[in-house]
């Protein structure tokens, strides 16, 4: 009888990143960070701010309207580099204040800045040098500092919301690059191999030495971008490593017998495709059981693609239960091969008596 | 002290001992490889401290030293572990002692020093934080200063008695004193309630008959005995059947 146990379902997984994605963008609050950047940005806005306040004038079209306009930008750039220091200087307040509140706080503040400053321009410059920078102190005024003031505001927090978002992104990018490596490294297979190998380091350091080697060597492999390709023979290297290094802990419970038949020299694979599928073996076929067994690997190719067979023995009923199954490896390499050789690929894997065979299916490509 | 080191991966056990004897704790008495091979060293040998790695084939640690709770005098116990995210919290709370893989010379020297029995309610909450089963694999039976284990999937049925539970399998019968409710949930996914004072192993379930008075009886694989089938347990017993 035949069972399948392991149907793969990439979809699921997907849902399930997504929500796991969501989960952390929630957990994030995006605050706008005013020491980032404020004073471009708010250069920008002061060209920007005397553009629309030149624009609104244009119905008085008058010879003037380039010295308006140059005494305007003057006038807004004065405002502008205060702000950025006013908003720099209050930053550890806003800070603390919930995002509306923060919002709030920071409109006010532009707002009484600008119009401390345009008073101040009205009062002395004006008076003084006779300029018509905000001319009359009336209601237009008034409007101007308010727009002034408003564009700042607005392009102020529309660049940095854009900004701490991209942050945000990259954080939950790096978090879930991590935790697809956490889920690459087997916690319990990492401490026991150093257990093994402090221990060996005093009964048999040579032994030791070997073991540390295939162990750096297993780290670095897993480390590295799991979207590269390799050579077929590296992976397959790899394996071998990782399966010494069981062997340490494991001793004569692990037997391991390699059949290859014409693999191609030059053929290339996504990395770790195939010692995912060997710790699985481990996990749920050997460790578990008193007797340990036997991991027999058969790999063949011809000239268009490879096939290659994992058979492991299942322990006895009363040993089985409490190792549930790890889909995520089996969901990562299924992915990862569809994403490299598209519907050409296939893994597979299915229960006969008391052996769990996993086949694993993927065109010959030769380069990268 | 007699101490007894119970680890699967034979170069952690040469690790704990080499760590042991630096710290010149040289009465090693005995090494076992799984959780039922140190209940029967345990009592064999009288160890007075246990060295106990958590996962391990056949038996795992916890559930052994839970076995090991009816004897008298039970060793102090001392969990070694690798990694379990979940159980590290519930050692703390409980007051478990417990030591991390790579294990350390001078942890190993503080624990060897407050090293204290366990008891069944300390172990329980640790049990249930862990990420081991949540059910046994054996049942124990004790009797003069003796235990005997009994794999779960060897039991055909318990059968409830007034205050004890009788334990059958193909080849023996066991007295125990459990209760046939907390039986009942701990191995719901296996054993199937027949009757108001039986639980049979659904592995093996053989078929149904009505004997001449009109009642239901099971018949099991192994054992030519019948049990009957109360009138309430009926449909559930007879959906079973016809799987």
């Amino acid at each position: 009888m035949i069972t399948v146990i392991s149907e793969i379902h990439p979809a699921n997984q997907n849902t399930a990143m997504t929500k796991e994605q969501k989960k952390t963008k929630d957990k994030q609050r995006i605050t706008p960070d005013y020491t980032k950047s404020v004073t471009g940005i708010l250069l920008f806005a002061a060209l920007l701010s005397s553009l629309i306040i030149t624009a609104a004038r244009v119905s008085t079209w008058e010879n003037s309207i380039f010295t308006d306009f140059t005494a305007l930008l003057a006038a807004s750039l004065l405002i502008a580099l205060t702000d950025a220091l006013i908003l720099k200087v209050f930053n550890p307040l806003l800070e603390k204040l919930p995002l509306r509140m923060n919002l709030l706080a920071a409109y006010i503040l532009l707002m009484v800045t600008t119009f401390i400053i345009c008073y101040a321009l009205y009062s002395i410059i004006n008076e003084q040098w006779q300029l018509n920078l905000t001319g009359e102190w009336t209601e237009v005024s008034l409007v101007q500092i308010f727009i002034i003031a408003t564009v700042n505001y607005i392009v102020v927090l529309a660049i940095l919301f854009q900004q701490a978002k991209t942050r945000g992104l990259r954080k939950s990018f790096q978090a879930a690059n991590l935790q697809a490596l956490q889920s690459r490294i087997r916690p319990h297979f990492m401490f026991n191999s150093m257990n093994s190998i402090a221990g060996l380091i005093r009964n048999n350091p040579e032994m030791a030495e070997l073991a540390l080697q295939d162990l750096a060597d297993l780290i670095r492999v897993l480390m590295a971008d799991a979207r590269k390709l390799v050579p077929l023979v590296a992976e397959i290297e790899t394996s071998k490593q990782y399966l010494k290094i069981e062997k340490l802990r494991l001793g004569d419970r692990l037997a391991v017998q390699w059949h290859s038949k014409s693999i191609p020299k030059n053929c290339f694979v996504p990395s770790l495709i195939l010692q995912p599928l060997l710790e699985n073996a481990v996990y749920h076929g050997i460790e578990p059981s008193f007797g340990g067994g036997v991991i027999d690997i058969d790999m063949r190719a011809d000239k268009q693609s490879v096939q290659i067979l994992i058979r492991n023995p299942l322990p006895d009923d009363g040993e089985r239960s409490h190792r549930k199954g790890n889909q995520i490896a089996m969901d990562n390499i299924k992915q990862r091969l569809i994403k490299h050789f598209g519907e050409s690929a296939s893994l597979s894997s299915i229960r006969r008596n008391d052996m769990h065979i996993t086949k694993i299916i993927f065109p010959v490509v030769t380069n990268r | 002290m007699k101490i007894l080191i119970v680890d699967d991966e034979s170069l952690a056990r040469q690790r704990m001992r080499d760590l042991l004897t630096d710290l010149g704790e040289t009465d090693i008495v005995g090494e076992a490889v799984n959780g039922s091979e140190a209940i029967e060293k345990t009592v064999t040998l009288k160890p007075d401290l246990l060295l106990i790695d958590i996962r391990m084939p056949v038996m795992d640690g916890l559930e052994a030293v839970m076995h090991m709770q009816g004897i008298e005098n039970p060793p102090k116990v001392i969990f070694t572990t690798a990694y379990d995210e979940h159980a590290l919290e519930a050692f703390e709370l409980n007051a478990v002692d417990y030591l991390l893989k790579p294990i350390r010379k001078e942890r190993l020297e503080a624990s060897l020093r407050k090293a204290r029995p366990v008891t069944t309610g300390q172990l329980r909450e640790v049990s249930l934080a862990s990420d081991s089963k949540s059910s046994r694999s054996h049942i124990s039976v004790h009797m003069r200063g003796r235990i005997t284990l009994i794999p779960v999937q060897d039991i055909i049925y318990f059968i409830a008695d007034n205050k004890y539970v009788t334990v059958r399998t193909a080849t023996e019968q066991h007295l125990i004193e459990e209760s046939l409710v907390s039986l009942e949930e701990e191995f719901s996914d296996r054993f199937l309630r027949v009757h108001r004072s039986s639980l049979v192993n659904t592995d093996y379930l053989r078929g149904m008959e009505k004997n001449t008075a009109g009642h239901w009886r099971v018949l099991m694989k192994g054992i030519d005995e019948k049990l009957v089938v109360s009138r309430r347990h009926t449909p559930q017993v007879r959906r079973w059947v016809r799987r």
